[in-house]
């Protein structure tokens, strides 16, 4: 099932109660049947199933060796445990497997394409253009990038509501005006777009398809950053004709350690190796080096072979649910979350109304109480929460607030976990005598 | 057990030192970015000794209960003194169980008093640097540069 399937049939208040009451999910989850929590946390990172624990240890108990090296039997095993996971993962976003590069999480995955793409491919007064939403990981590499080619970073900026990206905005960033313009800084294209696909922090889901015409019609590339949107929608990088794509395992029921990036292979192809050294190499001489074929260019040194293996077993599990399921329960326990919290008196909830369609989470602000105080409250009850600036402080100065508070949903949650976290905000309002 | 004791609530949410002093012999400022927590610590002198302290801020409820109290503590201490408080110190006087990720909010009003301290000293007593210094001069100038060392960087004042 598609997302645009999706969109039309899941959003809305139909999810069968026995499954938001049920902790069908929650047994999988070894943590979590332990420890008497109420785990609100997951778009920081998942909890571990079961399954993906095991496979992990399987392959250390049953298959450890280096893989790509060894001739004997067992790093055989080991090559062919890394490489399936490399095909469970390109199987899941309809990639290749040789545009399906492993890293250590989803910032090492910007910085490789902001590093190797980015120093080979901009200019002085190129521009990179940049969401208004991004999470940290999205700007600082382009910063950096920018100081070094003289790049110029213009942002998309959000609707006045502060819900949304404005469109009108992002399609005006490429007006061939706007370079024309008498003393205009903007001289030269737009070479990449840099984008979240669904906002760490308002839960916005933004419109890849059409920000990715809009780019692709006028010459730029883009980069979507799909870390919130992994293992709750399904993804199909074809359909979304994006050019860069990343994620994290470990907010996706994977061990973190990995990521992924996916590359379409015709830039994979023009791209300088990020890290070099080992693994990565056809040829070594005193004089020079030439690269291993794709994707291995990009894999520099022995890669986190337990960790693919762990990923792959975590898409397995998300692929033995279903994103129909999944989301349904997903979007039910967050509208759930969303109509309970901005129900509360004193309590701000940031992004899209409950009309629109949103992300697996939903950020508040308790008026006159500082969110960490609010967290650390919420944690007397064994409520957890994120609070702080949600590594997106443009975004926040943008909202103009410090920080925010920030409760999010998988599928191990049920509605006690939200009964428990509105609770406990009724608590932080009587010990700030509110 | 809690970190909101209603002592820290009383002191968060009315703090009787919550005023500028714009007149203090030190007035030092900083910010603990990650949070949004800002504070300015104002101490007015008499002789070296802390005639009265006040401070200004935005912050958690740790953050600012710290600040008034720290404030509270250091009238009639001297300058030198100050630059001796330590983290055990803060601790005991808020009286509660800081858990670790709220240490920063905790600490943030004594790093800034303790670097507006040193500053001060470094200021108003430079030291000696002739060639005919003594050994015990020698020494004692080593010794208070890296005090001052320790003074610039802030996160290192804690120690």
């Amino acid at each position: 099932m598609r997302y645009h399937d999706l969109k039309k049939t899941v959003f809305s208040d139909s999810a069968p109660q026995s499954i938001m009451n049920s902790s069908s999910f929650k047994k999988d989850f070894p943590l979590l049947a332990k420890q008497n929590i109420f785990y609100l946390d997951s778009a920081a990172t998942s909890q571990k199933p079961l399954v993906v624990l095991k496979q992990m240890e399987k392959f250390y108990k049953e298959k450890n060796a280096n893989p790509h090296r060894g001739i004997y039997s067992l790093s055989e095993a080991a090559t062919k445990a890394y490489e399936n996971s490399r095909e469970v993962v390109a199987k899941f976003i309809n990639a290749k497997p040789t545009e399906i590069v492993f890293v250590k999480n989803a910032t090492e995955a910007i910085n490789l394409v902001a590093i190797s793409w980015g120093k080979k491919n901009l200019q002085k007064e190129d521009r990179i253009v940049l969401s208004e939403m991004e999470h940290h990981s999205n700007i600082v590499p382009w910063q950096q990038v920018a100081l070094e080619t003289g790049a110029i970073i213009e942002k998309i900026p959000l609707n006045t509501d502060h819900s949304a990206l404005d469109m009108a905005e992002y399609v005006r960033l490429f007006f061939p005006q706007r370079m024309s313009e008498k003393n205009s800084k903007y001289k030269k294209k737009v070479k990449i777009v840099g984008t979240i696909h669904i906002s760490n922090v308002l839960g916005t889901i933004n419109p890849i398809n059409e920000m990715t015409r809009i780019a692709h019609q006028n010459g730029a590339l883009i980069l979507v950053d799909a870390c919130q949107s992994t293992g709750h929608l399904p993804l199909d990088v074809k359909e979304l004709d994006v050019d860069f794509l990343v994620f994290s395992g470990h907010k996706m029921f994977g061990p973190s350690g990995i990521g992924v990036l996916y590359a379409k292979e015709e830039h994979l192809k023009n791209m300088p190796p990020f890290l070099t050294g080992g693994d990565m190499i056809k040829t070594v001489s005193w004089e020079k080096s030439t690269w291993a074929d794709l994707p291995h260019k990009f894999e520099a040194g022995t890669p986190p072979v337990a960790e693919a293996v762990g990923l792959a077993a975590a898409i397995e599990y998300i692929s033995s649910i279903g994103f129909s399921a999944i989301h349904s329960h997903e979007n039910d326990l967050t509208r759930m979350l969303h109509k309970e919290l901005a129900a509360i008196e004193g309590v701000i909830v940031l992004g899209p109304s409950l009309k629109t369609a949103r992300g697996a989470l939903v950020s508040f602000d308790v008026n006159n109480v500082h969110p960490h105080d609010v967290a650390s409250i919420l944690n007397e009850s064994k409520v957890c929460i994120r609070s702080g600036h949600q590594c997106a402080m443009p975004l926040h100065t943008s909202l103009n607030l410090a920080a925010s508070c920030r409760a999010s949903i998988s599928i191990y949650n049920i509605e006690e976990d939200i009964t428990a976290l509105v609770a406990g905000l009724t608590r932080v309002k009587e010990v700030f005598r509110l | 057990m809690t970190m909101y004791a209603e002592v820290i609530l009383e002191y968060a949410q009315n703090p009787s030192n919550k005023k500028a002093l714009i007149q203090a012999e030190i007035i030092s400022h900083d910010t603990n970015p990650l949070c949004g927590d800002a504070v300015t610590i104002y101490a007015q002198l008499q002789n070296n000794v802390v005639s009265k302290c006040t401070f200004e801020g935005v912050g958690c409820a740790i953050s600012l209960a710290a600040a008034s109290m720290l404030c509270e503590h250091v009238e009639g201490r001297t300058v030198a003194e100050l630059t001796k408080l330590t983290k055990e110190q803060l601790l005991e006087l808020l009286g509660i169980e800081v858990s670790y990720a709220r240490l920063k909010c905790a600490l943030l009003s004594l790093k800034t008093l303790k670097v507006g301290a040193y500053n001060f000293l470094a200021t108003t007593n430079p030291q000696p640097r002739d060639a005919d210094s003594t050994d015990a001069q020698r020494e004692n100038e080593n010794s208070s540069t890296t005090q001052r060392t320790f003074a610039s960087t802030p996160s290192e004042a804690l120690q």
